[in-house]
């Protein structure tokens, strides 16, 4: 596996139209030049090191340890010497990855990343470190419940029905200990599979030579990057998972799964598009434009964990709610017998020609070839103009149906309640409280 | 016979050169690589061009010098319906999609936007699309009924959201309004005809000063001819004066509002500081950027101490004024009172700011300023509020050069001069104790 993803990383230089590569053993920088602007963008990619690593009884490991790096940075005087310099210092959990960001004036960027290499080499954690933080990620968890709900709600509904972890649970943050957090850190900083992702004004020697002592003096060995994939096949619905809110609107998702990730996206992707490319897409047209049920609804291929779904979300107003959600229903269900969507997916294959130059900029190649090479996804020959009406319906037929479909709904309780037993007898309903997202 | 044709042709070009309405007012250098170039079209019209060759794409924003602040008491949310429907007229949706654009539309306090985001070649189909809205937006029956129903359905999502309805409150406040609301009531949008929205239309929307911010793969003398042809010799009636805004009367005073069922208490403190262009300004920016940090701030420290779940501060500008504002999500056990004593000992704290704590805060104000040049809309937006706010666009660019003029004294003077109590306004929102007598 080690072999297959330098492999793809190899490739993607070579196959990179704007990418640049310079040379640093065991190391490798993703760039692009952009000289808008004086500035320089380094994250460190720690690949492998994500939250998928968390066994069930240690959920948030991965997460408590990077925030650790942040705490300590900050208890210990290196995000002042950062602010110094004028840079700003951020750290992130993924669920293959973890990432330690720098942005800075180009000027500063040398100073910066001397500042994180001799943190990242010299990082020891307590007793106190371990008791600040988790009372921080306490703090943090609350308050994802009430600012990133929708998340909150998604991803539980997807647990509790694919079988993924939870992200954040209360109950295993309490219980992690300073030998948990040592533990994973000594893997973490030994990894093999480090990688660069960079933008900046200067050229890529320049670039190469200020990463130095970040590179310089690590071990090999710890973790090998693999992609964990789960069955996708299993039955998950028709469930429902309803949140009360007295509002007077009834916030609705569908989420259906599709595969995992690293999977090759172009259907969903394709069909997505003619739902919700734009405003001209046939979900906002038919829902918003026509029938003025809903404000901004969307379809979008999204990923939770290892998971790949679609998810298509629409903010009916309560008296509009039962007609919306009726009718949404049976729209997903009916969608490769809708003559209106294969119209709208001709056309959206022709726009598409058109319209993918927005896509071009540094900052979004940059992040595509570096998904490309964590999930060692192949670009299909012929893009999008290869994808068959066959292929599309083939896709609709297994995935758009009523065994696949798992609903998310806030709003009166009572109200989504009849909705259902009315149109949806058949869905197995769960009454859930926000709060019992992160227990 | 060809030299007596390009002399007709020489003469025929000067001729409709010297005749060309719009003339260059200022340039400013952003970047190495970035010019910002402003011009009047006509004494109504001003544009604003920046070239970025990043990608074969271009961003066209028009911005109105009125929005939902600017609306009477008990009239507001025509602005924002005017927004709808102006974005909406004719066949757009298509065209743009079509063509491989994208389009939205924004109404805030002071500005009311259209965005276009073509490929390149597509500048005359934007010109096209801007001034069919213009001259021509389609206000009857049908349209006007049925977004009637999408803007109710919005309004119904937007005050779902406790902050957004918290921040309605303290605009009220601030613009001396009984019901500060964006959108307007319920009663007011249903009531909307036709006929009235025309007569708004025409008689205060379209008699504000516009700007058109153009940025991306452009030709400038292509771009100043179009506008020329589209606005140049525009006929209507002069340009209605911004509304002015007078002083808070409540400045120096606390309002609470309480409610039931709150998991977390709601404050926000707002200074009454100058508008962008005051020499000042710079100054106030570095101040929230200093009471903003990582770590030892203001807002480390009220974060780290357990007494705010969620604390920011920012500095936002308005027509004639702009608010240095404290935003907190606070627990139940703190106190308002604890938060404002907390906030005078930090402000007296920084009132012995070092030279290089200065150096550090403006260059993280500069590295933030600096990244909007990788994001054309968000470089756009700040011409077009820099426009509405103050009349003049290229005050965004010289506040950059501004930053670096900020001295440690500036602060101290700062400080004593603007963040006093007198000068502020508070609003708390906390949990309801005692059903029977509170309100």
């Amino acid at each position: 596996m080690f072999l297959k993803v330098m492999l793809s990383f190899t490739l993607c230089y070579v196959v990179g139209v704007l990418s640049a590569f310079a040379e640093i053993p065991n190391h490798h920088i993703f760039y692009r030049n952009d000289t808008r602007a004086p500035l320089t963008k380094v994250d460190i990619v720690f690949l492998g090191a994500g939250r998928n690593q968390d066994q069930s009884s240690q959920i948030g490991l991965a997460r408590t340890v990077w925030r650790m790096i942040w705490d300590a940075a900050k208890r210990r005087g290196y995000m002042d010497r950062l602010s110094a310099s004028g840079a700003r210092f951020n750290t992130s959990t993924s669920t293959y990855y973890q990432t330690i960001s720098i942005s800075a004036l180009s000027r500063n960027c040398g100073e910066s990343i001397k500042i994180v290499a001799d943190l990242i080499q010299n990082l020891e954690f307590s007793d106190l470190d371990l008791k600040e933080v988790k009372k921080q990620l306490t703090t943090i968890y609350q308050n994802d419940v009430r600012r990133n709900a929708s998340m909150m709600r998604k991803t539980f509904a997807l647990s509790q029905t694919m079988g993924i972890k939870k992200q954040r649970s209360l109950k295993t943050l309490k219980n992690l200990s300073l030998e948990d957090i040592r533990q994973y850190y000594d893997q973490l900083v030994k990894t093999d599979v480090v990688f660069f992702k960079v933008i900046s004004d200067l050229d890529s020697t320049e670039v190469a030579k200020l990463l130095r002592p970040i590179t310089e003096g690590r071990d090999t060995g710890g973790f090998v990057h693999s992609l964990a994939h789960l069955k996708t096949d299993t039955k998950v619905g028709p469930a429902a998972f309803v949140f009360n809110s007295s509002i007077k609107s009834v916030f609705s998702h569908w989420l259906i799964p599709i595969g995992n990730l690293g999977e090759e996206t172009y259907v969903p992707a394709l069909i997505s598009s003619a739902l919700r490319g734009d405003i001209h897409g046939l979900i906002p047209k038919y829902f918003r434009e026509e029938l003025g049920l809903t404000y901004s609804p969307s379809c979008r291929v999204r990923a939770s964990e290892e998971i790949i779904y679609f998810e298509i979300y629409a903010d009916p107003q309560l008296h509009n709610s039962e007609e919306l959600i009726q009718k949404m229903s049976d729209f997903i269900r009916e969608l490769p017998d809708n003559p209106r969507f294969w119209e709208a997916l001709k056309e959206r294959r022709e726009i598409l020609k058109v319209s993918d130059v927005h896509n071009q900029t540094p900052q979004r190649s940059l992040n595509r070839e570096v998904y490309r090479a964590i999930y060692n996804t192949s670009r299909r020959e012929g893009g999008y103009d290869s994808v068959t009406d066959e292929e599309v319906r083939s896709f609709l037929e297994k995935f758009f149906v009523s065994d696949n479909m798992i609903m998310v709904f806030r709003g009166p309780k009572d109200n989504i309640r009849d909705i259902l037993n009315t149109h949806w007898p058949e869905a197995e309903v769960h009454e859930q409280s926000l709060r019992s997202v992160i227990e | 016979m060809k030299k007596i044709y390009a002399v007709i042709l020489f003469f025929v070009w000067g001729l409709s050169s010297t005749c060309a309405a719009y003339e260059l007012i200022g340039t400013e250098v952003l970047s190495k690589e970035l010019t910002a170039r402003h011009y009047t079209i006509n004494p109504n019209l001003d544009a604003v061009i920046v070239v970025d060759r990043t990608i074969p794409t271009f961003e066209y924003h028009t911005y109105y010098s009125a929005g939902s602040a600017d609306e009477e008491e008990g009239k507001q949310g025509r602005i924002h319906f005017l927004e709808h429907l102006i974005s909406g007229t004719g066949s757009h949706d298509e065209i743009v999609s079509k063509n491989g654009g994208q389009k939205s539309a924004a109404t805030s306090y002071h500005v009311t936007r259209f965005i276009l985001r073509f490929p390149k070649d597509k500048f005359d189909l934007a010109v096209e699309i801007d001034s069919e809205r213009y001259y021509s937006t389609v206000i009857n029956e049908e349209v006007v009924e049925m977004e009637k129903k999408i803007v109710l359905t919005e309004r119904s999502r937007r005050l779902a959201n406790l902050t957004s309805r918290f921040v309605y409150s303290f605009s009220s406040l601030i613009y001396g309004k009984k019901n500060f609301i964006s959108l307007g009531t319920e009663d007011f949008i249903k009531q909307l005809e036709p006929v009235g929205l025309k007569a708004y239309h025409e008689n205060f929307l379209r008699r504000q000063k516009r700007l058109i911010v153009i940025i991306g793969d452009v030709d400038v003398g292509y771009v100043l001819t179009k506008l020329d042809v589209a606005y140049g010799n525009e006929q209507t009636p002069g340009a209605l004066s911004s509304p002015q805004i007078s002083k808070p009367r409540v400045l120096g005073k606390k309002f609470t509002i309480t409610s039931r069922g709150l998991s977390v208490a709601k404050f926000r403190k707002s200074w009454y500081t100058p508008s962008l262009g005051h020499r000042d300004y710079a100054g106030l920016l570095i101040l929230a950027r200093i009471l903003n940090k990582s770590s030892n701030s203001l807002r480390s420290y009220i974060v780290d101490s357990g007494l705010a779940k969620v604390f920011s501060i920012g500095l936002n500008h308005y027509r004639g004024f702009s608010l240095m504002t404290c935003a907190a999500d606070l627990p139940h056990s703190t106190s308002s009172d604890a938060a404002h004593a907390i906030i005078r000992i930090e402000l007296e704290k920084i009132k012995s700011i070092s030279k290089d704590e200065l150096n550090a805060a403006c260059n993280e104000q500069l590295q933030s300023m600096y990244s909007a040049f990788y994001n054309r809309s968000s470089m756009a937006s700040s011409f077009g509020q820099a426009f509405a706010h103050t009349n003049d666009p290229m005050l965004y660019p010289q506040l950059i050069k501004d930053i670096g003029s900020v001295s440690p004294e500036d602060i101290r003077r700062i400080i004593d001069q603007y963040m006093a109590d007198d000068n502020s306004i508070t609003l708390s929102l906390r949990l309801r104790q005692d059903t029977k007598t509170s309100k």
